[in-house]
Formats: C-alpha cells, structure tokens, sequence
C-alpha cells in the first residue's frame, strides 16, 4: 500500500464536484482510497484517521486543496492523481471544471511554484501595492503596478529601486502592456513583429499598436511607464530604463515613445537618451514640438497614427527622416504658432462621401464638435487636431470630453466598459441646436465592453431621431481602436457603426480631422459662433474644408 | 479570455447585506478570490464579499443581482482586479458592470425569540424534528464524509473519520453552552475549525450552526454568539476563506437567509413547512446544509437543557463515553 498526494494552491471547488471527483478517482484500478479536502490543521488529521496523511499535504494551508490516495502501487497512485488534476483543471473535455485556477497568496509562493517567474501583475488596493511591489523587486522580478493612489515618494523608491536592480516597473496606475507578446490590464491583441513601444499614456499605447497591426507590422514589446513617469520629480525614471532595455533586445529594431507633454526638463534627458541609442526611435509627445525631437537626431510625430506609420515604414526597412513631413500647412512652423497638421488623404470614398452629405444637410446654427471619449489620450490628440486644423481659439469653443476622467466615473464604470454615461451625453448632444458632430472613439481589446459599438447605436439613433423631429441632421464620427483579433473584432465593430450611419475612420487623428473639417465647412453657412475666428488652415475644396491626417500608405 | 454570449452591459444588483453596505461605500480595489459558475468571491482588506445570481440565497457578506451569469462563462478569474464604490462593482477583465443603487437592503441579523417561549416550542417539535432530520439526512446517505453520521447512525457500526473526530469536540462545546461558559465554548470551537470535507469544513459550518441557535434562542444571562470572536481571530491560518467569512459574521450573530428560515420553522410561532424547511437544509451543498442542521440542533438541546439527557443527535455510546 502507497499513499500519495498532491496540493492545489488556493483551489475553491464545490463541495459537490469534490465528492463527485473523489468517488470516481477511488474507482480507478490499484486505489483503495481516496480523499479531497482543504489542508486545514485539523484536516490533517481526518486525512491521518483515513491512513492518507502524505507529506505533500503538511506543507499545504489552508486555502489549499489536496488530493490524497491511497493505492495498491505508486503508479496507480500517480494515475489517480493526474485523474484528479485534469478534473480540476477544466482540461478534461467532460467537465466545466474552469473555476480553478492556480494562483498563490504571496509573490514567494507564486514564484516557488511557477521556478522562473519574471513579471508580478500588482493589483492590490495602493495602500498595499508598495509593499507588494518592494517584495517583487527584491527578488528580482519586474513588475506591472495596475494600482493606483500609490504616493509618488513611493514610485520614485521603486522605481530607483528598480534601476539598481536592472528591472521595470511599470506604473503606478499602469493600464497597459504587452510584455513577450502576453497582454496585461486593457490591451490589443496585436501581432508580433519587431516595434517596441514605451509609454506614459494607455490609449496611446492601444491606438499606436493597433495601427501597427493594421499597417502589417507587429509589436515586440509594449511598456507602459505611467502617467507620472515623466514628471519632473520622478525625471521619467523608468522611460529611460526601458529605452534601455528595448535598445538591447534583439528582437525590437525599432522604438516609439509616446506620452502626454512631459516636463521640459525631463523631456530633454528622456531624447538625448534617445537619440543616443543605436536604434531608430520614433517620439510622439503629444503636443510637443517636433523641432526639439528634430534637434537630437529622432523621429517627431505629432499624432499617433504618425508615430505608428513611421514605426512601421521603418519596420520595412525603409527610411523615415520626420513623421511630420506630410504636413502642408506649416505645421508647428506657422506664422500664428499653431501647431496644424493636414489630413492629407482625407477619409477614404465612403466616408469622404458620407461627410459631404452630413455637411449639406447641416442646418444654420449647427456648428459644434461634441467628442465625448473614452480614452483621454484620444481626447487629447483630437483637442489638439482641433487646435491645429481649426485654429487655437475657435477649437476652444467645440467640446472635447474625456469621459474616463475622474471627474466622471466617480460612481460609475469607466465608458470603456459600460456605454450608459456617454449614451446620455450623446442623447443630451442632441438636444442642443448649435452640434453639428458628435466625434467617438470605441475602444476595443482586453477589458473593455464586450459589444462597444452595439451599445452605442442605440443612444445615436435616438439623437439622430431626436435632433429630425427639430428639423436637424447630426453628423456622428468615429473611430474604432481594436484589432480583428480582439475578441470583438474590428471589422465587426465597424459594420455595426456603419450600419447606424456613422462616418467611419480608421484613426483617431483622422476622425478629429474629419469632424473638423466638417465644422469648418458649417462656417461657411454663416453658423459659426460669434467670433469663432475660422482657420484658414485646412483650406476648403468642394465644399469640404479636409483638414488632414496621414492614412496607411499616404505619404508621412 | 472574453464571454463570446451576449449580455447587458450593467448588471443591476437586488439585494445587498446590510452588513457589507459601510464596506462597499469605502471602495478601493480588491480582487477576484475565487470563481463558481453562479457566484464570484471578492477577497477585500474588509472580508470577503460573495456576489450570486438570483438562485443564491442572501448571504451576510453577500449581494444578489437578477437573473443569472455564469461567471465562469465570462472569463472571471482568480485575481482579477475588482474596482468597488458605493454605487458599483466593476470588474474589467469580464466586462462586467454591478449597478448598487438600485439594491434593496437585506438585514442577516438573526432575530431572537424570548428564551423560555423558543425553550417550550423546542422542547414540543424537538421529536418531530429528529425524525424529519433523520429521514432528508438518510435520503441522502452516501453524500459525503460529513457529520451527517452522527444524525441516522445507528450507534453500532464505525463512524466516518469526520464524524468521529468531531463528535466528541461538538459534545464539549454543547456543554459549554449549557453552561453558559463563553470561555469554554470558544475553546471548544477552537477545535472544530477547519475540520472536515468542503470549502466550508463540516467542523465550521457546525459552529455557524450552533451560533445560529445561541442567537435565535439566548439565554438569561451573558452568552451569546460573541464567544466565536475567539474563533475568528484565528480563523484565517485554520480554515479556508469562504468558511472564516461565514464565522466572522456568525460571531456578529449575521447568518444567511436559509438559516432565518430554518430557525423560524424550528422555534417560530407557526411550524408549517418545517419538513419542507428541514429537507431543503439537509440538501443544500454536499455536506453544509446537513452540518449545520447539526450544529442547529445541537446547540438548541444544550440551550434547552437536554444535551445530556435526550441529545438531538444519538451519539453512539463510544462517543458519549469519550465525550
């Protein structure tokens, strides 16, 4: 008689499954017993009464799970196991066993079991992540810091912390990675290819990688930093090592910074390190000014549909000189310092024609861009397309609205994943005589709502119906940030938008443009806000003034 | 990784524990513990906080929404992240959206009966009810390595290892309470922690039992659930989470709704649907319902004053010897 057992760390089954797993287990040929219980103290001695006391159980808590046989022969023991574990895992076809999951209490137990461990996914509430992430870098391990409210003296020991010890730590509040082709918090499912990605901005990084997949290039790495890595306290700390890191990975030949403006000070660090690495790196400050990218050697790219061409034209081994080069109205040269960027391919002949029919049905009076947005990075890249095309004080008086900011999910879910606080912001938009455009991004990807696009057209008809029964037409745009290989599928998503009559880009810069330049044309009707101070930047063709954003394939 | 089915983008919760509403307003961050088809456990610095669908009766540390998920279907797992406020529970990996505000609030707080009326109404049905227990526990004999021996065993046969460790331990503690011995009963529970098959070991859901009984029926004087405190403090080294959820509460004199049930049936004015209260106990789970029926009827004969004399449960004459 042999008697042995294996432990399930933190395994949370149904008493009924147990005894149903037991019962066929003591079945099995060669067992005379066999008993499923949590390792418990006093278990141990219910499982010493049933003579199945084996010394894998003594080391088990109890949170965990052991199974315990006894068998005629230590092969028939080891069977009935595997039988166990196959049961409990879900991987037998005749079950609906996918509850367990191994997981550990601590980051020791995690890293004892797993023998080679690398990434520690923090999630505790901030109080607690500090310690969690100290545990984790002291044992050599990088880590990806999704809490937030985590102090920045904090984030700055450990990411000093980090630096000495040659590991990342992503965060605190990091909402994005994709590390060795695994997605962490929201992310894409993008292809793998050779660009790396560093960024303080979790859209950005979504938006910048999934245009990539589009262009047919792929991602080796995505590291997001957080928000305050580019701080002036925290002097983007950890942009810096993972510049370093990405420019010694064989497998990344090309790299993209994005961010939010940075502190001028840490900016010029964060490039000269940049622009002294060997790899080609593409540097997309939003809002920054391409000529100081210029100055130390690197790529500027005002928008991150340019980031991601240029990334990915280099990718093909092609050469890319500046990312702004397609810019024909002066860009950040301009005489009034407004930064202006074209869209030089417009939208693409559906939507080109789409938005001349929305333009024509406009009524006077309706001259406004209502962008209500999920992600902020997108808000702000279309604030800013709004700026340069439209000009800096007329873009002032459109509305630009990131709905994922504090001051709106206080209380309620982040409009990535539930649509009811943009569908009544959509509703209201309606209702307002001076909107001309409603601009959306739909973020898809891990995370974000299982059907972005099905939960927004319900809202948009109703504004559509009610701005009809006011004798107005609504033009709605958008955009869809996602990958086929989303669970909710691009292309999927797309339709539906397109079936509701909404103006489809395949960026967020070129939806801005769009809705843009079709509030510039409205002026032309008089319907302009007093004062409004038209731009004369994006120039007027057929009626349609297309201020512009550099497609896939049009020149960068 | 994702729900391929459809479903609403915000789910609405119905009902909400009164003793879990102060923890939710705090909010903050928490994560997935564990995941069953029709119910999802949140491991948060407060305890833990067990969300069903509307065929999971209401919890103490619970909430109910309408209609069913199947959370394991939406892709829920160990250690995912869970944002909590007032008036919502996210869950971003699944997609899923709790709305709060719309929730009624639910009391576990078990209500009590006069000791001498629950005494008297005890003492007529306490006949009754043996049998109707022996009878739904019979039916379902073979269901597990519970305490459900020590309820139809016939006192000559060997008892399961389960039943036999814990019979003696469940005498000193009914003792104590005969007593009115806090002291001596937290040591007595002590030793029923952790003890037996589940994720809710036999040994605690026995002690949640008998903590039932000392709430719904107390007695003069100063004993009353609190002596579980004890048992709570070192409950999380001891027993599985779950199980310490349902301790602590129990310990606060919190307990789930089917236990409001049975305890009306049992010492309440009117015992129409007592067998039918007593078989839905008896087949809730492989080994709990039974557990705690034990537990119930347990504490209930050492309140009463019948622990010795006329146990509800007929040890056999080994145990009673080792008692």
């Amino acid at each position: 008689m042999t008697v042995h057992a294996r432990v399930f760390r933190n395994s949370y089954r149904d008493s009924v499954e147990l005894m149903r797993i037991a019962a066929e287990i003591e079945g099995l040929d060669g067992i005379t017993r066999a008993g499923l219980v949590m390792a418990t103290l006093a278990n141990r001695e219910v499982l010493q009464e049933a003579g199945l006391l084996a010394e894998a159980a003594l080391a088990a808590g109890p949170n965990d799970l052991v199974v315990a046989v006894a068998a005629d022969a230590d092969a028939a023991a080891e069977i009935a196991l595997d039988r166990a574990a196959e049961r409990l895992s879900g991987t037998d076809a005749g079950t609906a066993a996918d509850a367990v999951r191994t997981s550990w209490r601590t980051i020791a137990e995690g890293v004892a079991d797993l023998g080679g461990a690398d990434v520690a996914l923090v999630s505790t509430p901030g109080t607690y992540a500090t310690a969690e992430a100290l545990k984790a870098l002291k044992r050599g391990i990088n880590v990806f810091l999704f809490s937030d409210n985590v102090p920045i003296e904090d984030e700055i020991e450990l990411k000093n912390l980090a630096v000495a010890r040659d590991l990342l730590l992503m965060g605190p509040d990091c909402g994005t990675a994709i590390l060795d082709g695994v997605p962490l918090g929201f992310a894409n499912a993008v292809r793998r290819g050779d660009i790396g990605l560093i960024g303080a901005s979790g859209t950005g990084l979504q938006q910048v990688s999934c245009l990539i997949d589009r262009g047919g290039a792929g991602v080796s790495q995505a590291i997001g930093v957080g928000g305050r890595d580019l701080d002036a306290r925290v002097g983007g700390t950890m942009m810096l090592a993972a510049l370093r890191r990405l420019d010694a990975d064989p497998g990344t030949r090309v790299i993209v910074l994005i961010s939010k403006p940075p502190a001028d000070t840490v900016a010029r660090v964060v490039l000269q390190a940049a622009g002294s690495l060997e790899t080609p790196v593409v540097v997309n400050f939003l809002g920054g000014d391409p000529a100081t990218v210029r100055a130390f050697g690197l790529i500027p790219a005002r928008t991150f549909e340019a980031a991601a061409n240029a990334a990915t034209a280099l990718s093909r081994g092609e050469a890319v000189a500046d990312a702004t080069a397609g810019d024909t109205t002066g860009g950040a040269d301009s005489a009034d310092g407004a930064d202006r960027t074209e869209v030089s391919a417009g939208p693409a002949g559906a939507s080109r024609r789409a938005s001349a029919d929305a333009i024509a049905r406009l009524q006077p009076g309706q001259w406004r861009i209502r962008g209500l947005f999920a992600g902020g990075s997108l808000s702000g890249e279309a604030k800013l397309i709004l700026g340069w095309t439209l000009g800096a004080e007329a873009a002032r008086t459109h509305e630009i609205l990131d709905l994922g900011d504090d001051e709106y999910t206080v209380g309620r879910p982040h409009p990535m994943i539930d649509p009811r606080l943009r569908n009544e912001h959509i509703v209201a938009a309606a209702d307002d005589p001076s909107t001309a455009v409603i601009l959306l991004d739909v973020v898809l990807g891990h995370g974000a709502n299982a059907d972005p696009a099905g939960a927004l057209v319900p809202a948009i008809r109703d504004a559509r119906q009610r701005a009809a029964r006011a004798g107005r037409h609504l033009a709605v745009v958008a955009s869809v940030c996602g990958t086929d290989a989303d669970f909710q599928g691009r292309s999927r998503q797309e339709a539906i938008l397109a079936a509701a009559g909404v103006i489809l880009a395949p960026s967020n810069a070129q939806a801005a443009g769009i809705a843009a330049a079709i509030a510039a044309a409205t002026r032309g009707d008089g319907g302009g806000p007093a004062g409004g101070g038209a731009s004369d930047g994006a120039g007027s063709a057929g009626g349609i003034a297309m201020s512009v954003v550099t497609g896939p394939g049009a020149p960068l | 990784m994702h729900p391929t089915s459809t479903r609403p983008d915000a789910l609405d919760a119905t009902l909400v524990s009164d003793a879990i509403r102060a923890h939710l307003a705090r909010g903050g961050r928490c994560v997935v513990h564990s995941v069953f088809r029709s119910v999802v456990n949140l491991e948060t610095p407060g305890g833990l906080i067990t969300i069903g669908g509307s065929s999971v009766e209401p919890l103490p540390h619970g909430l109910r929404m309408r209609g069913d998920i199947d959370f394991r279907a939406a892709g829920l797992r160990i250690g995912h992240q869970v944002l909590l406020d007032e008036r919502w529970i996210r869950i971003p990996a699944g997609a899923i959206a709790i709305d709060l505000s719309h929730a009624a609030g639910w009391s576990p707080r078990l209500p009590s009966t006069d000791f001498a009326l629950a005494r008297t109404r005890w003492r007529v049905r306490a006949s009754d009810v043996r049998g109707l227990v022996a009878a739904a526990v019979r039916a379902r004999s073979g269901s597990g390595d519970g305490l459900g021996d020590l309820v139809h065993h016939d006192g000559h046969t060997s008892l399961q290892s389960v039943a036999r460790l814990a019979a003696p331990r469940l005498q000193r503690l009914a003792a104590a309470l005969r007593d009115a011995d806090p002291s001596a009963a937290g040591m007595a529970a002590e030793s029923l922690v952790g003890l037996g098959p589940g994720l809710t070991p036999s040994g605690d859901d026995a002690l949640v039992g008998m903590a039932a009984a000392v709430t719904a029926m107390p007695p003069p004087g100063t004993l009353d659930a609190t002596y579980l405190r004890r048992v709570v403090d070192t409950a999380p080294a001891r027993t599985t989470a779950v199980s310490t959820a349902f301790l602590r509460h129990a310990a606060d004199g919190e307990f789930a709704a089917g236990l409001h049930e049975l305890m009306a049936a049992l010492i309440g004015p009117d015992p129409t649907g007592l067998a039918s209260t007593i078989e839905r106990s008896v087949a809730f789970g492989a080994t709990s319902g039974t557990d705690t029926l034990v537990g119930v009827l347990m504490g209930l004969d050492a309140l009463a004053g019948t622990v010795v004399d006329t146990p509800a449960v007929p040890l056999p004459e080994t145990v009673r010897a080792a008692a």
